[in-house]
């Protein structure tokens, strides 16, 4: 009957269109008073002690890095940059394009931002070089995507919160597998692309320049990475230093950020910050419960019987991770299963920070597939082309990132070799 | 961070960007959208409203036992009130937002 009452409350809140936080509180309220016969004020203890967690101060921080960095030219720095290494290489504009999203993905640690600064700059060139317009889509529009995998990634703080494992750790273990993704794409485009004919020759001057422009960008995830890999701090510290540097970069050396700015900028962090904050603590009250009930053990137990190995398991998790990441966004599928998966995974002997990697590779993929996918909607508008378009343009896109997983989820070692 | 999040939630709660599923938006006729919307809000404001008793009751628990935070030597009341007042002007908003359709934010307006 308890159980009957908790699945007619969700189906009502769903029905309602509620707010993920309404429904994840109301979930925790029920199951606290139903199942746990416990006070509802403890939730808002849960929450209080979930908000004061170091790591989440990472959060706002990174994604005030991202927004500083963001506000001025470095997209086209990036992208000049990319082009000055890449024009002699065969179809090497689509190659710039990878890179200059992958590097702009990590700096920004958005996917649409990405998207929109590195594909409205491009698009028109690679019009101009003679690029189809379905790679040029596909090509951009998966390259958008790379953000959350090459760390720091706000996903990866958001699992290693509710799965209790280390950020630092993720965010190594991000390095194997960002590497491997954008090497596919860029083969990909090679083989696709226009060839030899969009080569021109190494303009030594033009790259120094671009070089001198654009360095000090570029340097900006190898500070913040080369210092938590190297231990001098942790990542929630990497996260002051990131604002730090970007701070003195678009005020002192690039001067394309006013101080007027700030409170805007400020302002968009807070409200990012807001979408998260409130589902998180309260997915950490939920999470709380569902260990006390051993929820997780006995999913395991449960499953046990029917999945008796590591590789049936993996495939399994995998095509549920891709199913869901075609209707949640990253954040909710992380908050949610994070928690239940994870104790299984472990069961199954797989490495938790492997499992992690594995989990938002896949809802990475979850950004290109409809019917939520939002890099979708954010290439059919910047574009102009219609849905149904740029979905085609970006099957053969996620068939390349669809390689990538699998051998990511079955050679451990592209993610882990840097914790060995 | 406490404050900063609780405070971006309101931010979130004006401008209408709070994440949430939105089958049940395709899922209600058109002509019922305006009935749709409006429970909504009032189902938000419910909860919010709830939350914020159950934040009263929290906070001043710790008002009465005295608790200090340690690191910043503040009454931990004072680091844990935005807990209520946020979900006491989320609520308040979305009851707004039930009752008056046309200050809806842009975001979460829809149909009315």
């Amino acid at each position: 009957m308890i159980t009957l009452g908790l699945v007619l409350l969700l189906l009502l809140l769903v029905l309602f269109g509620q707010p993920l936080f309404v429904m994840i509180g109301a979930v925790t309220a029920y199951c606290f008073h139903f199942y746990a016969a416990e006070d509802i004020q403890v939730i808002i203890g849960d929450i209080f002690f979930a908000g004061d967690k170091e790591i989440l101060l990472a959060i706002p921080l990174f994604v005030l890095a991202g927004n500083l960095m963001t506000q001025g030219g470095i997209a086209k720095r990036l992208i000049r940059l990319a082009r000055a290494v890449t024009n002699p290489i065969p179809s090497g504009l689509a190659i710039a394009g990878v890179l200059s999203c992958a590097i702009f993905a990590a700096i920004s640690g958005s996917s649409p931002v990405t998207l929109i600064a590195i594909g409205s700059i491009l698009y028109p060139a690679f019009m101009q070089e003679g690029y189809s317009k379905d790679l040029s889509i596909g090509m951009l529009s998966a390259g958008g995507t790379l953000g959350i995998i090459i760390p720091p990634s706000i996903p990866m703080i958001v699992f290693a919160i509710m799965a209790s494992v280390s950020v630092t750790d993720l965010f190594k273990a991000g390095i194997g597998p960002g590497i491997l993704l954008t090497f596919l794409l860029v083969l990909y485009g090679i083989f696709k692309g226009p060839g030899w004919s969009a080569r021109t020759p190494f303009d030594a001057k033009e790259f120094f320049v671009a070089l001198k422009e654009g360095i000090l960008s570029l340097l900006m995830p190898v500070v913040i990475l080369g210092g938590i890999y190297s231990g001098i701090f942790t990542a929630t510290e990497s996260a002051g230093i990131a604002v730090l540097y970007a701070l003195i970069i678009e005020f002192a050396v690039h001067r394309e950020l006013k101080l007027r700015q700030i409170p805007g900028i400020l302002a968009e962090t807070a409200e990012m910050l807001g979408t998260l904050f409130l589902i998180l603590v309260l997915a950490v009250g939920l999470n709380k419960f569902m260990t006390y009930q051993q929820i997780p053990q006995n999913m395991v137990e449960a499953l046990s019987g029917k999945i008796s190995d590591k590789f049936s398991f993996l495939i399994g998790v995998n095509l549920l991770l891709l199913l869901v990441g075609c209707f949640m966004d990253i954040m909710s599928a992380i908050l949610v299963l994070a928690p239940l998966l994870t104790p299984m995974a472990v069961h199954f002997g797989i490495n938790p920070i492997h499992f992690g990697i594995v989990m938002i590779v896949n809802l990475e993929i979850g950004y290109l597939t409809p019917p939520v996918g939002i890099n979708l909607f954010v290439a059919s508008g910047i574009f102009n082309e219609p849905i149904g378009k740029v979905i085609k343009s970006i099957i053969p896109l996620v068939f390349v990132l669809l390689i990538g997983l699998a051998l990511i989820t079955f050679i451990p070692q592209i993610s882990l070799f840097l914790l060995n | 961070m406490i404050w900063a999040g609780f405070l971006g939630s309101s931010m979130t709660t004006h401008k209408g960007l709070h994440l949430r599923p939105e089958i049940a938006d395709k899922l209600w006729p058109l002509k019922y959208h305006g009935v749709f919307n409006t429970a909504r809000h009032l189902l938000t404001a419910a909860f919010c409203f709830g939350a914020t008793w159950y934040g009263y009751l929290y906070v001043f628990e710790s008002f009465e036992l005295a608790d200090i935070n340690p690191i910043l030597n503040l009454k931990l009341w004072v680091v844990q009130i935005i807990i209520p007042l946020t979900f006491l002007s989320s609520g308040v908003r979305a009851l707004v937002y039930a009752l008056m359709p046309k200050l809806r934010p842009a975001a979460t307006r829809g149909s009315h």
